[in-house]
């Protein structure tokens, strides 16, 4: 190859290096930042908070579902709920369950060619709601006919049968276990070692014998209780399946100004409006929906009522749908609860532009965990200048 | 060659749009925010290499297009695409700076003449402006009821500018004179983005705030070079050249977006309108000394003072009367030089045109009522390849915009543009001796 015809591609190749220079010039200009701000001239105003007061607080009908299954299987429900107590302040309650089971997946080997010697019902008890150190009477009753929880309101009852096992317990008992008689175990021994169990038991209904309030409702975890089996050699325990509590609350004393109670197992939900007609059409970067409440509503010693842990916001549309938004715990500190997410901000931003398809919120206690909790919301009154509001408020962040 | 050649063109064409795509770092200067953002204006790769100076400056190979009045001088169809990369650093009273680059498609041509060196036709797609500018802004609130003061960042964004699209002739009516007319159609999307973020809190959705004026309509140019042969030598000549780009009206759609994160399509406001872009004048004057040497000069005005709007734009708003828009002046001058003129036998780098070039520009912008100057040098390699009428053009520009003074910033950039000049000869009729 002669010099002359490594010219031309010398000189691209130096001509290429040189339009590359820019690159390696470039390669480190990735620092944005404040600079030529004020030539830009915009008026970035600081992010503001603005707090509104819900304009309309309201209690509503809201059926209760009390149903569910008690493995991870939805609806959950974590909880079933028997006893009856008087309540002048929140009214009367009354509750009973039913209960079915399935097959453990891990079942010792053998055990379906031994013979079931016993089985007792143990229920692990995680509430109480009234007077904790009274004896509850007990019933089981076997249930002869299918029975399904899913969706069953609150109210719903379920045709049991005969009664298997009478005992009395004290309300603290951590656990309660009903021994089932030796009949049943015989005559369900096959069927219990069988794989169709869940097609031909058709579980128990707890309850108190007619006519008795003994002054004490009790709750048992549904995910810890179960059927317990032993044979000579294994033992066994059956989870509990399809679980639910019929709740009946009676009539409530009306409560003390400024506040609204919202009680559990008593169909009852707490609508709220905001008057968002009320901001201007900004950005939202962040919307807190504030309730605080007021326990000492509740203050009367030996009787133990308590607030839910967990509690529901809910969106209803105009054509009556509820869609679920969030969930919020209750901070004991400040005595509220705090809803925001990403979504509540987004329902709420469409709000602010006058495009929700919600026309309202909805408060419940968290369905999956059966209680008679009941929730005493302060709802008034407007606070003084320099006061802190504490009615049910939303706080939203605006980008002007 | 060809590896090199290809090389060179992929680092081009292909390096400089992923560039271009990069959000974080495709931004360029806080002054690209008035009125319908940095005026970008290319004319050809000679021309641009030589201080912008193209108004007089013939050409049988570049459509030039600040002049239409030029495209009578085409000799073979013509293909021409241009990228670019750039950087920017600029720098408050403060002292403190920041860097920004980008890149992209600087501008694709066809040019045909339709009769050799007396009628042709030329068709360009460009970029008129160009808004790039980012600054952030950073704070803390204090949310309600005590919660922990919560850190926000706003970011002011531009992105968008105007196209340009031209279609036209260039005629010419004796040897001494050529005349030539475009349309010239403008189009593109002006966006001024509020972005805040609140990066240590991820309970705060980020929101946007983006303000669109959508713009196009159609307006027209004239142009006109007489020259001169055989001034001071045989062979040489003087060409003097002007053109006017006039007003162009368009109709546009200015629109309010706002929402959190990448949902930007709640519609907030919607408004129809128009905008008024001002003349633009170019006087220029050439000498083509010989083979060898080439010298040009151009003056631009463009009266942006008379600039109107239904919409606001930046410096210039119509409901509160703010007009921070002045009319723009450029001056600028180059000179190309090519060692072995026409010889095809001469040397490569004889082959090669070198041009450099300068020019000064008072901006159509006063911030603040201070007129700002830009002031830049350009230089240029046009590279025979193996095609005669084929040229690779790399371009390199470097200059200084503003100052430091008060609130203004002083913009230092860099621009490397790479262009293919593909020529040929069509319409020959064929000839049997």
């Amino acid at each position: 190859m002669s010099p002359t015809a490594l010219r031309p591609r010398s000189a691209l190749t130096v001509s290429g290096v040189l339009f590359i220079l820019p690159f390696l010039f470039l390669g480190a200009c990735q620092d944005p930042s404040g600079v030529g701000l004020d030539v830009i001239g915009e008026e970035g105003a600081d992010p503001r908070v603005s707090v509104l007061a819900a304009d309309s607080v309201m209690l509503d009908d809201e059926a209760d579902i009390t149903g569910g299954f008690a493995n991870s299987v939805t609806p959950t429900q974590s909880r079933i709920l028997v006893g009856a107590t008087t309540d002048a302040l929140l009214g009367d309650a009354s509750a009973f369950a039913y209960l079915d089971f399935f097959t453990p997946d891990a079942i010792p080997d053998g055990f379906r060619d031994r013979t079931i010697i016993s089985a007792t019902l143990r229920l692990v008890r995680d509430y109480v709601y009234g007077d904790s150190m009274v004896s509850v009477p007990l019933e089981l009753h076997r249930m002869d006919s299918e029975w399904s929880p899913i969706g069953a309101p609150a109210d719903t009852t379920f045709d049991a049968g005969a009664l298997l096992v009478e005992a009395t317990v004290v309300a603290m008992d951590t656990v309660v276990a009903l021994d089932l008689p030796v009949s049943w175990v015989t005559e369900y021994d096959a069927i219990l070692r069988s794989d169709t169990l869940a097609a031909s038991l058709d579980g128990f209904q707890l309850r108190l014998p007619d006519g008795v309030v003994p002054g004490a409702v009790m709750g048992f975890n549904t995910m810890q209780s179960s059927l317990r089996v032993m044979t000579a050699q294994d033992t066994v325990d059956y989870p509990l399946f399809e679980v639910f509590s019929h709740i009946e609350r009676g009539s409530a004393a009306p409560p003390p100004a400024d506040r609204v109670v919202l009680r559990d197992g008593a169909g009852e939900t707490l609508a709220l409006t905001f008057p968002f007609s009320d901001i201007e059409r900004l950005p939202l970067a962040s919307a807190i929906v504030r309730l605080s409440v007021d326990p000492s509503v509740f203050d009367e010693p030996g009787f133990a009522r308590s607030l839910p842990e967990t509690i529901v916001l809910f969106g209803r549309t105009e054509a009556g749908e509820r869609v679920a938004i969030l969930n919020a715990g209750l901070d004991e500190t400040t005595n509220s609860y705090s809803f925001t997410s990403a979504t509540l901000t987004a329902v709420i931003q469409e709000a602010l532009l006058e495009r929700s398809i919600f026309e309202r919120f909805e408060i419940s206690v968290l369905s999956s965990s059966a209680s008679l909790d009941a929730i005493p919301f302060i709802i008034g009154p407007e606070p003084a200048e320099n006061e802190a509001d504490t009615r049910p408020r939303v706080a939203l962040t605006l980008v002007p | 060659m060809r590896p090199v050649l290809t090389g060179i063109l992929f680092a081009a064409f292909f390096l400089a749009e992923p560039i271009s795509a990069q959000s974080t770092n495709n931004f360029g200067s806080p002054y690209s925010r008035f009125g319908v953002g940095e005026r970008l204006g290319l004319t050809s790769s000679m021309t641009d290499a030589m201080g912008g100076a193209g108004t007089a400056m013939r050409s049988s190979l570049y459509a030039n297009l600040a002049n239409p009045a030029q495209w009578a001088d085409l000799s073979f169809v013509g293909f021409s695409a241009a990228a670019q990369v750039r950087g920017i650093e600029t720098t408050d009273a403060a002292d403190a700076t920041s860097r920004a680059s980008g890149g992209g498609v600087r501008g694709i041509q066809f040019s045909i003449p339709l009769s050799s060196r007396k009628v042709g036709m030329t068709l360009a797609f460009r970029p008129y402006s160009r808004v790039d500018y980012r600054a952030i802004e950073e704070g803390e609130i204090e949310p309600d009821e005590g919660d922990t003061p919560v850190a926000f960042r706003h970011n002011f964004e531009g992105n968008g500018g105007l196209h340009q699209f031209t279609a036209g002739l260039g005629v010419r009516l004796s040897p001494a004179i050529s005349v030539g007319a475009s349309a010239e159609m403008f189009f593109g999307t002006i966006e001024y983005l509020q972005r805040t973020e609140f990066p240590e809190n991820d309970e705060y959705l980020e929101t946007r705030t983006a303000r669109s004026t959508r713009l196009s309509g159609i307006t027209g140019t004239v142009g006109a070079i007489v020259s001169k042969s055989n001034v001071f030598g045989e062979g040489d000549a003087i060409h003097v050249g002007a053109s006017v780009t006039l007003p162009a009206k368009l109709s546009g759609n200015f629109v309010q977006t706002l929402g959190v994160s990448l949902d930007r399509d709640t519609v907030a406001t919607s408004l129809d309108g128009s905008v008024t872009l001002p003349l633009s004048a170019r006087f220029g004057m050439a000498y083509t000394g010989s083979e060898h040497w080439s010298f040009a000069a151009d003056v631009l005005y463009e009266p942006w003072g008379s600039f109107e709007s239904d919409f606001a734009f930046g410096g210039f708003d119509p409901v509160s009367g703010i007009n921070s828009l002045k009319d723009r002046l450029r001056a600028g001058g180059g000179f190309q030089v090519i060692p072995g003129g026409r010889q095809r036998t001469a040397g490569y780098f004889a082959r090669t045109a070198y041009r450099f070039g300068a020019y000064a520009e008072r901006s159509f912008y006063a911030p603040f009522d201070t007129n700002l100057n830009t002031f830049a040098v350009t230089a240029g390699v046009s590279l025979p390849t193996v095609v005669p009428a084929a040229r690779f053009d790399l371009g390199l520009e470097v200059g200084t915009r503003g100052s430091t003074d008060g609130m203004l910033v002083r913009d230092v950039f860099i621009r490397g543009t790479a262009t293919i000049n593909f020529g040929e000869r069509w319409f020959v009729r064929r000839r049997i001796g």
